[in-house]
């Protein structure tokens, strides 16, 4: 589905990735965890084509489609999505607004038929329900005065509305308590399928023991230095990063 | 999103810059007393007309242009522009629409104003005024029904000669300003409404303004008056064919509501702008007041201003009975060399007067957007409360947007809060709506239509879509 | 005293003074004189002007200020020793202790005669600021700050000048020139204080130039008698990564105007305005700033709140002007006032003048009065609405004093300003 070889990126002087390899088979979720400014969140914008990192070596491939040629709506349509660590307010522009369009311009992508007022709003009340949003949502500005919690589940809402083929939830988890966690990971369960694949960009394990994952990797300095099974992220809990890094790793 | 980018978005091309054939009678250019008994005659005004014009040109002469503040403007040759300029058939005005000249019937198609059909659908009178002349007006056995008087000026002149010399000027005196005197000397023909007491407008009123003959200029002047416990709500849009010299539109609008009466002024302002290098284009210079002369009265502006090279307009409400409220909802946007210059006046006099100003700018190319406002609350003016948003939003890196609030507070009971801010377009917010497969110019129109939504919702429904739909054309093409 | 022969009589008073310049100085003079000979004082014709009359200033025959001797004792005293100071009285300077960062202007023009040309007046334009044409035309002697690289000032440096009643009413003309050079810091105080009767009009001249990383704390303390008037221009030229941070405060003078004009040149720089004004009586008090990006990645802040009593009137205009390429800027400014009496009057001008397109900027003003919830929580606690009204009016203040870092004048301020409210003592009580 997705699969990334020797990536490098930077950003004004600074180099962030320095030889990313990553491989995620269809129906498959994998975390990707590590230390503050390892290239956790570089990673995840450069998948959903950010301009403000230059690719200066390597290649992302997902469905056979080279994705850095593509521009970020492009991706979109092809089904790749980013739920963003920090999702923006646009003032004045309706949720249900820039939900509509967002779906209507995927539909058009495929060669389906737009959906009208109506059906989009049956479809879009069910999603809520699923995500425990409040009717009110509708008529606000998309993340406008949103609290923290709130935006992370709008997110997960045009998620499951938007129904991505490749989805990179990048720090979903932070700043959410236990109960809206597991409202947010409800809806990234009720998504996971044979022919879908994620990427968890996590700093904490919790998240995992709602969503599990196949495979987590650790970044560090630009690079993969560890990959394994869900009991890695238990280690990482325990053990913190430094052993990784240090480079005396058992 | 790149400069160049945005330099492909705010290039449009005006849709409204056609010139209509038709034989029209116009004055030479130049101004002198002979040139207004001459206007005065042929319009068939009386003599008080014909005196209170010559007042107002004499002391026209005495005067001087205003100092241009933020604005860029080439000098105004006043002997160069021709004064007067009607359709030949003026002699046999129409009676009804079906006798109204084709290719003006036509002209309005073009703008978008089918008279016939549109403005029926939308319930919608409109009175039509081409160049200097008011042309056609429906739905008016509709109106007389309800009392309201709703006609072109010149026919309230010789029809209702005792409101028009009652109220003429009363608002905006002929010494007012240069513009405004000027007018008052010169003006060819405009609206007039009137609602008698407790009468609810059966319909939104309309007129559209359009300048069509080369050097002329247009002069009109609208009168408004709603009597106590009135409801009416009127919508002017305008329109100029696209010329390489610049033309004068100096316009003058009076509006009296008295005790419990409401006033809803829209204006959807789409004059020609001139072209890409600045060449051509209106200079929109205009005086607007409202008086809210009884208690409870209410007086709301919302203007919409996307054309004309310079726009300098202020409407502006005086709160002189107790109680009552002044409202601006104002979007201007200026490209390439365009220059407005808007804002208004909140002058508070009475007690527990309230005022709302919002407005939004948006500027791109090397375009200059200013606000300029005032918030005067007199001595006597009880718990005067006035709350101003301004917002200015800019695309391109050569444009400018300027913020001139005058807040003047003489009484320690008034609440005065004003707020601006000044943003671009965020890198961010695009990324997101691309994100979720928006294109870029999908995007762009969003988000300037979310910034402006707070005065497109005062818009009543049928012109709030046609402002959105004009922002969005002139947003068109922005993605290459 | 837009009239010729007023400016002829002062020149020549002036002239009679003036022992020895250098040549540069006098052309410089030479040229203010005639721009105040033919344009004279601003008039509200001026739109910087629109609010503040100098009419009643027209009608008097000013002289220079001439040498009187007081008793010190007179002053009230701030800071006590913590501070290097400076004083002069009716614009002639006492003595100056040694180790303090300032010197006389006369004595630098004696052993470096061409030290500051180009330097001095580098930053005044008399189209924006007429006064600083009077002041240039005049001012007799000035201080010169100068922190060379490396050099290091603890203390404040405090500058006081002093206005005295004199045979008839002054003009007395302060200059001071500061120049930062990279990364150093001062703190520097000026104050303007009166003695009682005089009838003297101040205008006063600070020039300030910032080199990169420079850091300058500047307070203006305005306590003149409220027979005075007072003018002052503080022009300030920052580098990159340059701070200004300015505190001016306001709560004597019978007419007073303030302009403080800054250019932020570099990127990095920031500058950080606050200031308070409290007027009372008839008193009349002006504050015009601007505020220039200039630069890209530069930062500025603004905050001025005023209280104004009895028939007071006060002026706010605030410009923030971002240029063309000053991309980045980050500007927020606000203007807030307490109005406590029917015949006092504001009137406050935030403008903002944006020509580039990736800014943040705002602004905001408000008129009003005091919090009614705030005032009737206090009284259900059991305080006097009296009192409450001046607690809460002082908060509204303390607010803006706050910022001023050196704790003596903090203090010094903010009883100085307590002292002007109405129901004061009342405070007192509180503590």
């Amino acid at each position: 589905m997705l699969s990334i070889r020797n990536l490098h990126a930077r950003a004004d002087d600074m180099e962030i990735l320095k030889g990313v390899n990553l491989e995620i088979p269809a129906g498959e979720v994998h975390a990707l965890m590590g230390p503050n400014g390892s290239g956790k969140s570089t990673l995840a914008q450069i998948i959903a084509g950010r301009e403000d990192f230059k690719v200066t070596a390597g290649e992302v491939r997902y469905r056979d489609i080279d994705l850095l040629e593509l521009t970020p709506e492009q991706r979109a349509h092809e089904g790749v999505f980013l739920a963003f660590q920090y999702p923006v307010e646009i003032p004045g522009v309706n949720n249900v607004y820039l939900l509509k369009a967002a779906l209507n311009a995927q539909r058009r992508h495929r060669g389906e038929t737009e959906l009208d007022a109506f059906e989009f709003l049956q479809l879009v009340r069910e999603k809520m329900q699923l995500m425990q949003m409040d009717e009110s949502f509708l008529n606000r500005g998309v993340n406008e005065d949103f609290s923290g919690g709130e935006k992370k589940r709008n997110e997960v809402l045009q998620m499951t509305i938007l129904e991505p083929t490749l989805a990179v939830l990048d720090e979903t988890d932070s700043g959410l308590d236990i109960d809206a966690l597991k409202v947010v990971a409800n809806g990234v369960n009720s998504l996971r399928d044979a022919s879908r694949s994620m990427l968890l960009v996590t700093h904490y394990q919790r998240l995992l023991d709602y969503i599990e994952p196949d495979v987590v990797h650790v970044l560090a300095d630009g690079k993969i230095v560890r990959s394994g099974g869900k009991e890695l992220a238990l280690e990482l809990e325990e053990r913190g990063y430094d052993w990784l890094q240090s480079g005396n790793a058992a | 999103m790149s400069n160049r980018d945005i330099e492909q978005l705010v290039a449009r091309q005006y849709e409204h810059g056609f010139v209509t054939e038709i034989e029209s009678v116009t004055l030479p250019p130049g101004i002198d007393e002979d040139v207004i008994r001459h206007i005065s005659n042929m319009k068939g005004e009386p003599d008080f007309m014909l005196q209170w014009r010559l007042r107002a040109y004499r002391h026209w002469l005495t005067m001087t242009e205003p100092d241009w503040a933020q604005l860029n403007i080439a000098p105004i040759d006043y002997q160069g522009i021709s004064y007067y300029s009607a359709p030949k058939s003026d002699e046999d005005r129409p009676k009804s629409l079906d006798e109204v000249d084709p290719k003006l019937l036509e002209t309005y198609d073009k703008l978008g104003i089918p008279l016939h059909e549109r403005a029926a659908l939308a319930g919608v009178a409109v009175d039509a005024v081409f160049d200097s002349v008011s042309v056609a007006t429906t739905f008016k056995e509709k109106l007389a029904d309800a009392g309201v008087i709703f006609c072109s000026f010149s026919e309230a002149v010789r029809n209702h000669p005792e409101l028009v010399e009652k109220h003429l000027g009363m608002v905006v005196p002929y010494t007012d300003n240069f513009f405004a005197t000027l007018n008052s000397a010169v003006f060819t023909d405009g609206s007039f409404v009137f609602v008698p007491k407790g009468v609810r407008c059966p319909m939104e009123l309309s007129t559209y303004f359009r300048i069509n003959a080369a050097n002329t200029g247009q002069f009109e002047r609208t009168l408004i008056v709603a009597e106590e416990g009135s409801h009416v709500s009127y919508l002017e849009g305008c329109t100029a064919p696209m010329r390489d010299e610049n033309q004068l539109h100096a316009a003058v609008v009076e509006l009296v509501a008295l005790d419990d009466a409401e006033i809803k002024y829209s204006t959807v302002q789409n004059w020609y702008p001139g072209d890409e290098n600045g060449v051509g284009g209106i200079y929109n210079f205009v005086t607007k007041r409202g008086e809210c002369r009884g208690k409870n009265a209410k007086i709301s502006w919302t203007q919409v201003e996307t054309g004309s090279a310079i726009t300098w307009k202020y409407p502006s409400c005086i709160l002189r009975g107790d109680n009552s409220v002044g409202e601006f909802y104002s979007v201007a946007v200026t490209n390439n060399l365009q220059q407005a210059d808007t804002g208004t006046k909140m002058i508070h006099i009475g007690r527990n007067t309230s005022s709302t100003i919002v407005s939004k700018g948006i500027s791109a190319g090397r375009a200059q957007n200013s606000y300029r406002g005032l918030v005067k609350v007199l001595p006597g003016a009880e718990y005067a409360r006035n709350h101003a948003q301004c917002d200015s939003l800019l695309m391109g890196d050569r444009c400018g947007a300027h913020t001139f609030p005058y807040i003047e507070v003489a009484n320690p009971t008034a609440k005065i809060e004003h707020e601006a801010t000044t943003s671009k377009i965020g890198e961010d917010q695009l990324f997101y709506c691309r994100q979720r497969g928006i294109s870029e110019e999908d995007a762009v129109n969003m988000i300037v239509n979310g910034f402006c939504k707070d005065v497109f919702r005062e818009l009543p429904m049928e012109f709030a879509v046609e402002a959105q739909n004009l922002l969005n054309v002139s947003l068109e093409g922005a993605v290459g | 005293m837009s009239a010729q022969p007023a400016i002829d009589y002062l020149a020549e008073r002036h002239a009679e003074r003036v022992v020895s310049e250098p040549d540069w100085l006098t052309a410089t003079r030479k040229t203010a004189m005639a721009y105040v000979a033919e344009r004279g004082l601003p008039t509200t014709r001026y739109e910087n002007w629109k609010y503040t009359n100098l009419r009643s200033l027209h009608r008097k025959q000013f002289t220079p200020a001439a040498a009187v001797t007081i008793d010190v004792n007179d002053v009230p005293q701030l800071g006590a020793n913590g501070f290097h100071t400076l004083s002069f009285v009716n614009g002639q300077p006492q003595e100056i202790h040694p180790g303090s960062p300032a010197q006389l202007m006369s004595t630098v023009f004696e052993r470096q005669p061409d030290a500051l040309a180009g330097r001095l007046s580098a930053l005044v334009s008399y189209e924006s600021h007429p006064l600083a044409a009077l002041n240039t035309a005049f001012f007799a002697d000035g201080v010169v700050i100068e922190v060379k690289a490396g050099q290091h000032f603890d203390q404040p440096l405090l500058l006081e000048f002093v206005s005295a009643p004199a045979a008839g009413p002054a003009l007395i003309c302060p200059r001071v020139l500061i120049v930062l050079e990279a990364n150093t810091r001062l703190q520097v105080i000026e104050r303007y204080v009166g003695l009682p009767d005089s009838e003297n009009f101040t205008n006063a001249v600070t020039e300030v130039h910032l080199a990169s990383g420079a850091h300058l704390d500047h307070y203006r303390l305005q306590e003149a008698t409220p027979t005075d008037t007072c003018a002052q221009l503080l022009a300030v030229h920052q580098a990159a990564d340059s701070r200004l941070n300015t505190h001016s405060v306001d709560t004597g003078g019978k007419l007073v105007r303030n302009d403080l004009h800054t250019w932020l040149c570099g990127p990095g720089a920031e500058a950080h305005l606050s200031g308070f004004y409290m007027a009372v009586r008839t008193q009349h008090v002006d504050n015009h700033t601007v505020i220039n990006h200039n630069a890209p990645h530069t930062t500025s802040r603004e905050v001025y709140r005023g209280v104004l009593a009895d028939r007071a009137r006060a002026v706010f205009n605030g410009k923030v002007v971002v240029a063309k390429d000053a991309q980045k800027t980050d500007a927020r400014q606000s203007n807030n006032n307490l109005i406590l009496s029917g015949k006092a009057e504001i009137d406050t001008k935030p403008e903002l003048e944006i020509f580039a397109n990736d800014v943040k900027a705002s602004h905001g003003a408000t008129v009003g009065q005091l919090d009614d919830e705030a005032l009737f929580y206090l009284r259900t606690r059991g305080i006097g609405e009296r009192t409450a009204r001046a607690l809460l009016t002082f908060a509204f203040a303390d607010e803006v004093l706050a910022a001023i870092e050196i704790p003596e004048l903090r203090k010094y301020v903010e009883e100085t300003v307590t002292r002007r409210l109405p129901d004061h003592e009342r405070l007192a009580k509180l503590t």
